[in-house]
């Protein structure tokens, strides 16, 4: 079991990554919040020592998606407007580097789409993954992450233009 | 990045963990875990090591690590009598040994040398049909590698041996094979890719892939590709002439998989890239991709190619 510190630090350096994973499949904030600590649950039992940092991130998102993933599964929910969501995540943020109709125009485009692609798709675009990487994380063959991310595009511009 | 890549990124920066969210973490796994937790001061945090040290210092955990007592070093007994050490006879090295043994290590630095140039691929030739293979050239334009990308690929690789060919005679002995004969049709299409940086050797290649392709009595087309492209290719376990066309089909039609594209023949994709839009470049000159290719369609009812960029 992780000691406090380990836990802390790993919320520190990676929990803005784990958050807009949940933030991805929840537009609730309180789910997103429970995929959230449970991941972060998860992390602290975990006793897998990791080569690199990189490893960790990826790991946690891994269990991030999974745990998201189970909790749509079990609960058949239905996704809030996005607004709620929005308001709740980018409170803490400075609303005048984006403007706020922009924001609301890409990150409901991502939430539009279905899963997959959105979440590989997020994966290449914003975390900068490649598809073997990307295959690893959500355990899927590398040629449908292939597609998954060429097609999620194609439907991102659509929706966005 | 991409105009798109940069809204998402803007937009997915500002969306940031609550300080609500974390305290509330912290909070929900301590009141999990609290039978289990063993005091903080007892264990050390993975991911930092202790800085080495001989004196007592607070530890990252907060606990003091002790000095370690180091016993005196006896003192020197001046009474007992010294010991007669043996003596070796000293190697006496003459000038000629000398010579003699840097002219044995010159010659074997050229060796190594010499040897690893030869050895050294400066261009990689995809040879795609359906079988898919690739050849790794030196810069004397002989093959010293040969890699199968698929199953079929290995087929032809099997039966010929190519490395130590020159790249012309490796080619010939591969479409002439009986396993490469095997996918042979009509309407069969080759596809020859070459990824190589230095130009004179570029053209050289494609002028011998050129000629190849004529001499075959079925259609085919050489194309150049950018290192980059090509490790993308790899990375998708596609031979190069097949990613790329892969690449312009799914662009033309979102709901073609690259799985799809994998199960067709080269013949199969272009023909599709053709009822989708006729006037493509790719249908009837090279593919373009990334900006450095240049297509050369060669064979039946194929004009020359030209360069094209991709954005």
């Amino acid at each position: 079991m992780r000691s406090s510190q380990d836990i802390e630090q790993a919320i520190d350096t990676y929990g803005n990554s784990v958050w807009r994973v949940c933030v991805l499949y929840f537009r609730q904030t309180p789910d997103a919040q429970d995929a959230f600590q449970d991941t972060l649950l998860k992390y602290s039992l975990d006793e897998t020592i990791f080569k690199e940092e990189e490893h960790r991130k990826a790991w946690l998102l891994r269990v991030a998606t999974n745990v998201c993933k189970d909790m749509l599964k079990a609960a058949h929910r239905k996704n809030l407007p996005f607004e709620d969501t929005l308001i709740e995540t980018t409170a803490s943020k400075n609303p005048e580097s984006n403007p706020e109709s922009d924001l609301r125009d890409v990150l409901e485009a991502f939430c539009e789409l279905t899963d997959p692609p959105r979440t590989p798709l997020y994966l290449a675009l914003y975390e900068g993954y490649s598809a073997p990487e990307i295959s690893e994380i959500i355990d899927a063959p590398v040629n449908t992450v292939y597609s998954w991310i060429a097609r999620g595009k194609q439907q991102l511009r659509e929706v966005l233009s | 990045m991409s105009a798109l890549e940069d809204r998402i990124h803007q937009s997915f920066d500002a969306v940031t963990l609550p300080p609500e969210v974390k305290e509330a973490t912290l909070t929900y796994i301590e009141s999990k875990t609290a039978s289990q937790r063993i005091p903080a001061t007892e264990q050390m945090p993975e991911h930092h090591l202790p800085e080495p040290t001989t004196n007592a210092v607070p530890s990252m955990s907060g606990a003091e690590v002790p000095t370690r007592e180091v016993s005196p070093v006896p003192p020197y007994d001046t009474s007992a009598k010294p010991i007669k050490s043996r003596r070796r006879k000293p190697l006496i090295f003459t000038r000629r040994a000398g010579f003699a043994l840097a002219a044995c290590l010159l010659l074997c630095a050229i060796g190594v040398g010499g040897f690893n140039a030869y050895a050294e691929e400066t261009a990689i030739v995809g040879v795609d049909l359906n079988p898919s293979i690739e050849l790794g050239v030196n810069r004397f334009n002989r093959v010293v590698d040969a890699r199968a990308v698929n199953d079929d690929g290995q087929a032809v690789l099997d039966e010929v041996s190519v490395i130590g060919l020159s790249y012309e005679e490796a080619l010939a002995k591969i479409a002439g094979s009986e396993a490469f004969s095997t996918y042979i049709y009509d309407d069969s299409f080759i596809n020859i890719t070459v990824v190589c940086e230095d130009t004179t050797q570029s053209s050289y290649l494609v002028e011998q892939s050129d000629k190849e392709i004529e001499s075959l009595p079925y259609a085919g087309a050489c194309h150049q590709m950018s290192s980059e492209a090509h490790h993308e290719a790899q990375e998708a376990g596609m031979g190069m002439g097949r990613y790329a066309a892969a690449q312009v089909l799914m662009d033309l039609d979102p709901s073609i998989t690259l799985e799809e594209c994998s199960a067709m023949t080269m013949r199969q994709m272009r023909d599709r890239i053709t009822e989708l839009d006729p006037d493509n470049s790719y249908a009837h000159h090279g593919v373009s991709h990334e900006g450095t290719m240049n297509g050369h369609g060669q064979g039946k009812g194929q004009g020359k190619g030209h360069r094209y960029g991709r954005e």
